[in-house]
């Protein structure tokens, strides 16, 4: 069997990629979130028969990544949920719930440095404040 | 006994369940377990049933639904949370979209614990709560049957208590990360100091 | 032009196992949009990680789903010891496909009597189920738990099986196998049945293609993968196996898919026990996941094929675990279905994916 390949790659050079897996028949696997340190790491899985490729992308807060979505269309939904666990937002994703499609307690609980959550961090830290 | 107790038509609602509990509710109404033959149907329709069955633990936007399901089934009725998810929260009460168990959105009158909850435990909680149902159903019938009180709704201050529990979490993280960065200002300060 | 209706479909439905919610917009009791809304079964259970160690994590992971329990637990165990290169002993291997065909044959008798419920056919759900406590019978006796598992751990198994319970287990199924030959007649030949079936949420090869849907949605529509043939953990140790599909593409062939797999899993039950390896049981893990490491894994559970990803951080946390399910791979599709279709076959169609909401929501 052979060992799955992790990429690491740049925003710029993702477009590229998509639309050669896509050509050369690849199957989108998984798209999903890891908090490293300040930024969050994409993983963005295909596999094609025995073969997993991994493209690894690290982004900082507020950066916007072009949609998957639109080459692989069922990638919408993985879109959604990062958005929602780790405030990454994805440019032009096919359909889009804006923040409410896990309607979680808390906003971005994987990702405590996403701008949703300093936001959340200094309002409760108000309230503590004033409730003193 | 009258005719509510001896064939009490069941409501099973899931929860945030994982659906283990689910399945068993459902095996304890088909041959083996058969409920069936004491009369209990599974119905859908809240305005059926006498008794509540819910597995699973509780979120926020099931709060609203749990109430609306309980708000249309007409009294006497009796609530069994079934599995230990609907009793506590469970093994995911430490979640930071978990609340609770079911009794965070509605008064519950049976507790019925266990991972997946066995169907003789369901059907035990089940008779028991057709003793409590025949004790409401003769105070409805002497006018003396009051509604249960309702559990108050996730307050701000509850809400914080949830997001106050992650916001601790994220606080380490953060602090760590810093001070991470403390120990190697050199490396980490040039490279934002060119993406500025 | 007629008007159109939003008709709200869930959380809560005598005919969903669980809760989902649609919007469907219709024009005359035809669907033409369906959005769906989920997020009822939101537990957040990935970032439970952190509070619990790699071992004990296994028992979270089993109680994502409790229709495929062992399947999760089973997956995790095997990214688990990809990220650390443990080696499992060949025993537990095979135990350990023993349980996960189980898994399967349970997990699609139990779908086979939601889909007769679905329609009305209430006297088919109760049958199905009726034969589906001989398996849940075979977990208890192995494992002491009819849905909830406990049996697989990072390193091996649990707990073993004798032999005498080994050729008790090979009895069961060839006793089920005529009763079951009757179920499935009824299911594919009955008028009724095929009525409702045949031309219910039609998705051709292409469009199956396109929206990457995975396990038997796929299968039915003609596209042949499934992740078994590539021979890992235990299923090296088939002979030869071949994933089963058909070609007619709508909830008839799903149908037809599901219900030969378990004469499939039979089969390998049965083979597997023959050549039933001797040796010890469980590998004894010592250390901590190495930091930076990373390990993907795939295992075809009921529904599909399951990704899972897991990262390590050099202690005893693992830093991520993600599990992908394969009801979430489905979704895009099963929204597609939905256009088009008749308000009565909603259910249907949405029950045809095998929906395991709990899974896809962690």
């Amino acid at each position: 069997m052979q060992a799955p390949a992790f990429t690491e790659i740049t925003l710029d050079q993702l477009a590229g990629k998509l639309s050669s897996y896509k050509e050369d028949g690849w199957r989108f696997a998984n798209l999903c979130g890891t908090t490293a340190g300040n930024m969050v790491e994409i993983l963005i899985s295909f596999t094609l028969d025995e073969k997993i490729d991994n493209l690894l992308l690290f982004v900082e807060k507020g950066v916007k990544v072009p949609a998957v979505s639109k080459i692989f269309p069922s990638a919408f939904l993985y879109e959604n949920e990062t958005f929602d666990l780790y405030g990454v937002k994805f440019d032009g994703t096919i359909l889009d719930f804006d923040g409410r499609f896990y309607i979680t307690s808390v906003p971005t609980p994987m990702n405590p440095h996403s701008l949703a959550a300093e936001e959340y961090l200094a309002s409760s830290s108000d309230e503590e404040a004033n409730n003193g | 006994m009258s005719a509510v107790t001896k064939s009490p038509w069941v409501l099973h609602y899931d929860a945030s369940s994982c659906n283990g509990c689910d399945i068993e509710v459902l095996a304890a109404l088909t041959p083996l377990y058969d409920l069936e033959r004491f009369g209990i149907i599974n119905t859908g329709n809240p305005k059926h049933a006498e008794v509540f069955l819910i597995t699973g633990s509780v979120n926020e936007p099931q709060i609203t639904v749990l109430r609306q399901l309980y708000e249309q089934m007409l009294e006497p009725k009796v609530v069994v949370a079934c599995g230990v998810c609907a009793c506590t929260g469970g093994v995911f009460r430490e979640c930071y979209n978990t609340l609770g168990g079911a009794d965070v959105a509605i008064p519950v009158d049976v507790y019925a614990p266990g991972c997946a909850i066995r169907p003789e435990a369901i059907i035990d909680a089940v008779v028991q709560g057709l003793g409590i149902l025949e004790e409401k159903r003769v105070l409805l019938a002497a006018g003396k049957l009051e509604p249960a009180e309702m559990p108050p709704l996730p307050s701000a201050a509850n809400k914080t208590l949830q997001g106050r529990s992650v916001a601790l979490s994220w606080k380490d993280a953060i602090a760590q990360a810093q001070e991470s960065s403390k120990e190697e200002p050199s490396e980490k300060e040039a490279p934002a100091q060119e993406e500025k | 032009m007629a008007d159109r209706t939003i008709v709200p479909f869930g959380p809560h439905h005598p005919v969903l196992p669980e809760p989902l919610h649609l919007d469907l917009v219709i024009e005359d009791e035809r669907v033409v949009e369906a959005i769906p809304q989920i997020g009822f079964v939101h537990r957040g259970l990935e970032k439970l990680v952190e509070k619990r160690d790699f071992k004990s994590y296994v028992y979270i992971t089993e109680r994502i789903c409790g229709i495929c329990a062992f399947g999760h637990s089973l997956g995790y165990s095997e990214t688990v010891e990809a990220l650390m290169e443990v080696e499992v002993p060949p025993r537990a291997q095979a135990l350990r496909v023993i349980w996960h065909e189980l898994s399967r044959t349970h997990s699609h008798l139990l779908w086979l009597g939601l889909l007769a419920d679905a329609f009305g056919f209430e006297n088919l759900f109760m049958q199905c189920w009726r034969l589906r406590e001989r398996v849940l019978d075979i977990f208890e006796r192995t494992t002491g738990g009819r849905v909830i598992l406990s049996a697989c751990n990072v390193g091996g198994v649990n707990h073993d099986i004798a032999d005498e319970d080994l050729q008790g287990i090979v009895l069961v199924l060839e006793g089920m196998i005529g009763e079951y030959k009757t179920l499935l007649k009824t299911f594919m030949k009955d008028r009724s049945v095929a009525n409702r079936l045949r031309g219910v949420g039609v998705l051709t090869k292409e469009e199956a293609i396109g929206f990457g849907v995975v396990g038997p949605f796929a299968r039915a529509s003609g596209i042949a993968e499934d992740i078994r043939t590539f021979g890992h953990g235990g299923y090296g140790l088939l002979g030869s196996f071949e994933p089963v599909t058909a070609d007619e593409c709508d909830g008839y062939a799903r149908c037809k898919v599901r219900g030969d797999e378990v004469f499939q899993s039979i089969d390998i039950i049965k083979e597997i026990i023959q050549k039933m390896p001797e040796g010890e049981i469980m590998t004894k893990v010592k250390g901590s996941p190495a930091a930076g490491a990373r390990a993907v894994w795939q295992l075809e559970q009921p529904r599909g094929e399951c990704f899972y990803y897991a990262k390590g951080n050099g202690t005893k946390f693992l830093e991520r675990f993600r599990i992908r399910t394969p009801t979430f791979m489905n979704l895009g599709g099963m929204v597609h279905t939905l256009q088009g279709c008749d308000l009565a076959d909603v259910p249907l169609n949405v029950l045809t994916i095998d929906p395991c909401i709990s899974c896809s929501e962690r």
